[in-house]
């Protein structure tokens, strides 16, 4: 699943208005909270684990995707 | 296995992560505290403050209070503190930590730094207490395992109705029923309306504190000094009718009221004997921004047994006379406990809904407390809870 799919999916918002740039900074949906559970979505979608400095880095879709590809997730 | 001297120092690396704060990260607490509170912080100044908050520490005594950090990759980015507190319930007294000062840098705000911050607190201490107003807060702390209890309601009184008539506006008065916006939005365009309005509202207020709200003959004085010994025995008496309350033991009301904030203190006597007593916070000295400045005293705290209406009104009126000597526009109160809501409808304070949520967090088998917030007796001193409405 491209990470555009589940951001939009989890955020309630269109995936195709998402690009790499979009943020916590740029999309009001994304708080502290929602984050938390974007963290435990991708984990769960991707079979991945996390690490808090991963949870840190990846508060943009383009980081999201930096941080899959460094766990070894492919979408 | 490399001998320990035999081989380079491995570099240092930064750590991302939640670290407990104490006094030997008191560089890193200063770091923070320069960047979201305090210019002049710095490691003396933590250290001292650390040193005093263990001295008062009530339930580990000479310990500082739990606190943390979030590094990222060794920079502090989010703190959260906690205030030990003594909690009295109807089976004995437990330990318990209020979380407070949760503060992200608006650099890592919307990530998971908050979430961290707390879940790490509550693997920490056991009983957790917390008073939040912001939803996005109260998600927060929910998420991480408390659960809420309840809204803590307000009440206000109006000592000079004319001055937060015309102080008020269109944002604070949002809240009010569509009619009576309507008709405060004509009368703060008008001096003679508001002048008008306001005369008649403090008459109606008087009028009704007069007649449902008497005394019978019992007043406030305001405490000169502090008198321990009669505090202790007047929470000694007041406990006995309470579910569950943040202790008011005389050291816990003066590590929160003897210092700092210039509180005014009253007492109300009965043959003799302290029979109550109140705590008022003066207004700002710029007044309060989210009320167009006007003057706003707070009644941070009341201790009264719940068997002594006629003591709870005197207090009430006593703190009304102390706000208007501090010249306040209005005197506001949030108070959980069906006793002292009842004591201030009767002497004329308007109810509003409350904002400042209440949630806790138990250990796993601990006797439970009270999940209705009428069981708690909390006023808006609790947990430093002044700042928020």
């Amino acid at each position: 699943m491209p990470p555009e799919l589940l951001v939009g999916r989890l955020f309630g918002v269109e995936p195709a208005s998402l690009d790499d740039a979009t943020s916590n900074a740029t999309l009001a949906q994304w708080t502290s909270l929602a984050h938390v559970n974007l963290v435990l979505a991708v984990e769960s979608a991707y079979g991945v684990h996390l690490t808090l400095a991963d949870a840190l880095e990846a508060t943009s879709v383009g980081a999201l995707k930096r941080v899959l590809r460094r766990r070894g997730a492919r979408w | 296995m490399v001998g320990a001297g035999t081989a380079p120092a491995a570099p240092a690396v930064p750590l991302t992560g939640v670290i407990r704060a104490g006094p030997d990260q008191a560089e890193l607490l200063a770091a923070f505290y320069r960047q979201a509170w305090d210019p002049a912080a710095t490691a003396d100044s933590v250290r001292a403050a650390l040193r005093a908050a263990a001295a008062r520490n009530p339930v580990r005594p000479g310990e500082p209070p739990p606190a943390f950090l979030f590094l990222a990759d060794g920079r502090p980015v989010g703190h959260l503190g906690t205030i030990p507190v003594r909690l009295w319930t109807a089976a004995g007294e437990r330990s318990a930590h209020w979380l407070k000062g949760l503060m992200v840098l608006p650099s890592h705000r919307n990530g998971p730094v908050g979430f961290y911050l707390v879940r790490e607190a509550l693997a920490q201490v056991e009983l957790a207490l917390s008073a939040a107003v912001a939803p996005e807060a109260r998600a927060l702390l929910r998420a991480a395992g408390m659960a809420e209890v309840g809204a803590i309601p307000n009440a206000v009184r109006l000592l000079h109705p004319a001055r937060v008539l015309r102080a008020v506006d269109a944002d604070s008065a949002a809240a009010l029923p569509r009619p009576a916006r309507a008709a405060a939005a004509r009368i703060r365009r008008s001096p003679l309306l508001c002048a008008l309005a306001g005369a008649a509202v403090r008459m109606a207020c008087g009028a009704w504190a007069g007649v449902r709200g008497g005394t019978g003959g019992v007043y406030a004085v305001v405490l000169p000094e502090w008198r321990t010994g009669e505090l202790a025995r007047l929470w000694a008496r007041t406990r006995r009718g309470l579910s569950a309350a943040p202790s008011r033991d005389p050291y816990s009301l003066r590590a929160r009221y003897g210092g700092e904030g210039g509180y005014r203190l009253l007492g109300v006597y009965e043959g003799g004997v302290l029979a109550g007593f109140a705590a008022v916070r003066p207004p700002r000295a710029e007044g309060d921004p989210r009320l167009g400045g006007a003057r706003v005293a707070t009644l941070s705290e009341i201790v009264a047994p719940v068997d002594r209406p006629a003591v709870l009104r005197a207090l009430l009126r006593g703190a009304e006379t102390v706000a208007r000597s501090l010249d306040a526009d209005a005197l506001l109160c949030s108070a959980s406990h069906p006793r002292v809501r009842a004591a201030l409808r009767r002497r004329a304070w308007l109810p509003f809904p409350g904002n400042v949520h209440l949630l806790l967090r138990e250990p796993p088998g601990a006797p439970p407390l009270p999940r209705g917030l009428d069981a708690w007796w909390l006023t808006r001193g609790d947990s430093h809870a002044d700042e928020v409405f």
